[in-house]
């Protein structure tokens, strides 16, 4: 392994930090009820920080540079009592509860009522943190349609209504991970036997990034993946697209490709709505080419990356659980880039 | 500058004495040394003293690096046979079938190969097995030609012993190595082109004409059956896979890879490296033709589970079918199916053999290919009991008939 030096990594450094700013991944550009209450709670902890900081050093410069007069009005034991008593414990206690009641805001245990919620009916997705991408899993709840409590698989990509608060089941079912998508609500831990629920109402449309929060072994810094908060009648049309199965493969190059997914066992682990790949232990690859990036957001989601990915998925990603496919001649590697590209 | 007191002293005639003689012998030694006058002549023996610091050295050496070298069970069905078919084309060129007399070329050897009849007697199990696996310095006698390998030395381990348990007793057709294994004697009997058509009989003869046999081709696949079997004859032992009716394109691939040393055997490296792309060809393109054996027939006694494998059978097909996605094991049967010509048939192969190369796959001994890469993967999420379980549901399938051609 090649050691950076420490200037080596400025830019790198630099990088996470302006990526601080990006609003699509930061909680100081709210665009969900959580993330807004998140961010008004961090500003009135900061601003007022800031004004009993100011305070103390005032009485402190007093103390020291003051002349004898002010130092006796210090020394007074009633502006201990006031300013260093009572005025602690009351603003404490009020930015204490105040920060409870944000805290608790969005998130409750299994079956606990949330006031937050005003309908029990609220559309719910299944979260499962993997090694190392996001289960993604839509239940038809839609009480007049025939297909009530069918579900339908996705990946590293969550589709929500705007203004509508969604619940989302999270779960584990290897190690603990943790669900933060800072724009839209605090994060919220993935724990192996236990089903946590966040509720995520986003207050505008817009696509947001989220990650892995929760150091969970080699891949963790390459676990990310999009929220994507639609209008509701967009929101519709992409659920009944999701819920489709797979297009055909058109041309003669995508027709090759199936084949040559069939054929060399990718439906092992992915499946393809539609086909006879239906394999559970990798991501649903049914609409795959409609995502925003491949691999828990490691990569853009283009032709030469996903070539890439699939010749070195290891080397990109390590510890990747999926096998570097080294053995498709270049043909091949177009082919089955070409069909997956289209499963749109 | 002062020399040191013991120098000065009493002792200063002895020390320059010595030094003087120190400085003669180095001398003479470098004159023997660079004038070639030390006879290298295999034709001529050791000295007495020499072969016996040389012997001294060599069988402590065995000893004392053997001492961690566990036998495994020597008693599997097919060892004694499979290691007796490696003795006849790995060692009796030099060391003679044993009991028997030695050829003229090896038998010119320094040291002189020794017959094995007795090599069982003189050094234990684990110490044939390190030097099979090692070879000897300045004997000529090779170390193992595959890394990773040292499972496959104990077929030959386990046939010395035999050898040596029962003397040359030709009778026991598993130990009389020299004459050729019934399958071979059989297929070179109606190989070799009678000079007289008319007198051939007519199903070889028709047999001939179909497949284009040559007589390079013939001794081609009597090599391959010696150990793999053919139509009618099972491999040699459960240890080795029969190869009927696996697809050309995949035989053509494992017999590359053997030749490039991406997938090692000490069996399949001298074999395959002897072999022109046109001998692959045809060899795979035999064995694709060839009618699997049936799983059940008694033939193949290894194949019949024990009957309280019935909880791992169910978890066996379980695995193969469905895999455990709870593990991250995807079905075997996602890439092991017929129109995947890229990826051996497993259907009524042996359990051990499948066991053994899982193990393989498990410890890095089969990871060079793309395909192997993957089969690594996947293996190295099997526990010991998922592994047995899957091998042994795959020995008791019936080898579905021949899908390519």
């Amino acid at each position: 392994m090649i050691r950076h030096r420490a200037w080596t990594r400025l830019p790198a450094a630099a990088t996470v930090i302006v990526a601080g700013c990006n609003s699509s991944q930061s909680a100081l550009a709210p665009a969900g009820v959580d993330a807004e209450r998140i961010n008004l709670l961090f500003q009135v902890m900061t601003v007022s920080g800031a004004l009993v900081f100011v305070a103390v050093m005032a009485f402190i410069a007093l103390a020291l540079f003051g002349n004898a007069r002010q130092r006796a009005r210090l020394a007074n034991e009633k502006l201990i009592h006031v300013a260093g008593v009572a005025f602690p414990a009351v603003v404490l206690t009020a930015l204490l509860l105040y920060g409870f009641v944000v805290l608790r805001a969005g998130t409750t245990g299994a079956g606990e009522g949330n006031s937050f919620i005003s309908r029990n009916s609220a559309p719910s997705v299944a979260v499962n943190g993997e090694l190392w991408w996001w289960r993604v899993q839509y239940t038809n709840s839609d009480s007049n349609s025939s297909s009530v409590g069918t579900t339908f698989d996705s990946a590293n990509e969550l589709h929500i209504p705007v203004n509508e608060p969604v619940r989302l089941l999270l779960t584990s079912d290897n190690v603990i991970h943790s669900f933060w998508v800072p724009s839209l609500a605090g994060k919220l831990d993935m724990i192996p036997g236990r089903r946590n629920i966040l509720t995520l109402t986003a207050t505008k449309p817009g696509v947001f990034r989220g990650q892995c929060a929760e150091y969970c072994g080699g891949a963790h810094a390459m676990m990310s993946f999009f929220v994507v908060a639609h209008e509701p009648s967009e929101y519709a049309a992409w659920r009944a697209h999701e819920a489709s199965p797979a297009i055909a493969p058109s041309t003669n190059s995508a027709q090759r490709g199936a084949q040559l997914f069939l054929d060399n066992g990718c439906g092992a682990c992915h499946a393809v709505r539609g086909t006879s790949a239906t394999g559970t232990i990798g991501p649903d690859l049914t609409h795959m080419a409609s995502r925003r990036s491949l691999a828990a957001a490691t990569l853009p989601n283009d032709s030469a990356s996903l070539a890439s990915w699939i010749v070195r998925s290891t080397h990109i990603k390590p510890e990747s659980r999926m096998p570097p496919y080294t053995f498709f001649t270049d043909t091949d590697l177009a082919d089955l880039v070409s069909y997956l590209m289209r499963l749109r | 500058m002062a020399l040191p007191a013991y120098f000065r002293g009493q002792l200063r005639p002895f020390l320059l004495a010595a030094a003087a003689l120190a400085g003669l012998g180095l001398f003479v030694g470098g004159v023997v040394f660079w004038s070639g006058a030390y006879n290298i002549s295999a034709d001529k023996p050791h000295w007495k003293v020499t072969e016996w610091m040389l012997r001294t050295a060599r069988n402590r050496s065995i000893k004392v690096r053997s001492r961690n070298t566990t036998p495994p069970s020597l008693n599997e069905d097919g060892l004694v046979s499979l290691g007796a078919e490696y003795f006849r084309s790995g060692c009796a060129s030099c060391h003679g079938y044993p009991g028997q007399l030695q050829g003229p070329i090896a038998a010119q050897m320094l040291p002189r190969p020794p017959d094995l009849l007795n090599a069982a007697k003189r050094y234990s199990a684990g110490e044939l097995h390190w030097i099979i696996d090692n070879g000897l310095k300045f004997t000529g006698m090779p170390a193992w030609p595959a890394d990773k390998r040292r499972d496959e030395i104990w077929a030959v381990v386990a046939y010395l012993l035999r050898v040596h348990e029962r003397g040359i007793d030709m009778s026991d057709s598993s130990v009389s190595v020299v004459s050729f294994a019934p399958a071979t004697r059989r297929a070179l009997r109606s190989a070799v082109p009678p000079r007289d058509p008319s007198r051939a009989p007519l199903a070889t003869l028709a047999a001939g004409l179909a497949d284009s046999l040559t007589p390079t081709s013939v001794l081609l696949r009597a090599s391959c059956r010696r150990c793999h079997g053919d139509a009618d004859t099972p491999p040699v032992g459960p240890q080795v896979p029969s190869l009927n009716g696996q697809s050309r394109p995949y035989l053509t691939r494992a017999l590359r890879e053997y030749a490039a040393r991406q997938r090692v055997s000490g069996y399949m490296a001298p074999v395959s490296h002897a072999l022109t792309s046109a001998d692959i060809n045809n060899v795979a393109r035999w064995y694709a033709s060839l009618t699997p054996l049936s799983a059940h027939s008694a033939d193949m006694p290894a194949n019949t589970p024990d009957n309280d494998a019935g909880d791992a059978l169910q978890l066996g097909k379980t695995i193969a079918e469905r895999g455990l996605p709870q593990h991250d094991i995807p079905a075997c049967s996602s890439c092991h199916h017929e129109a995947s010509t890229q990826f051996p048939d497993l259907h009524g192969q042996s359990a051990p053999y499948l066991a053994q190369q899982l193990r393989l796959f498990q410890t890095g001994g089969r990871n060079k290919t793309g395909y192997a890469t993957i089969m690594a993967t996947i293996a190295s999420r099997l526990s010991p009991a998922q592994l047995r379980a899957v091998s042994l549901y795959y020995a008791t399938l019936q080898a579905e008939h021949v899908h390519h051609q």
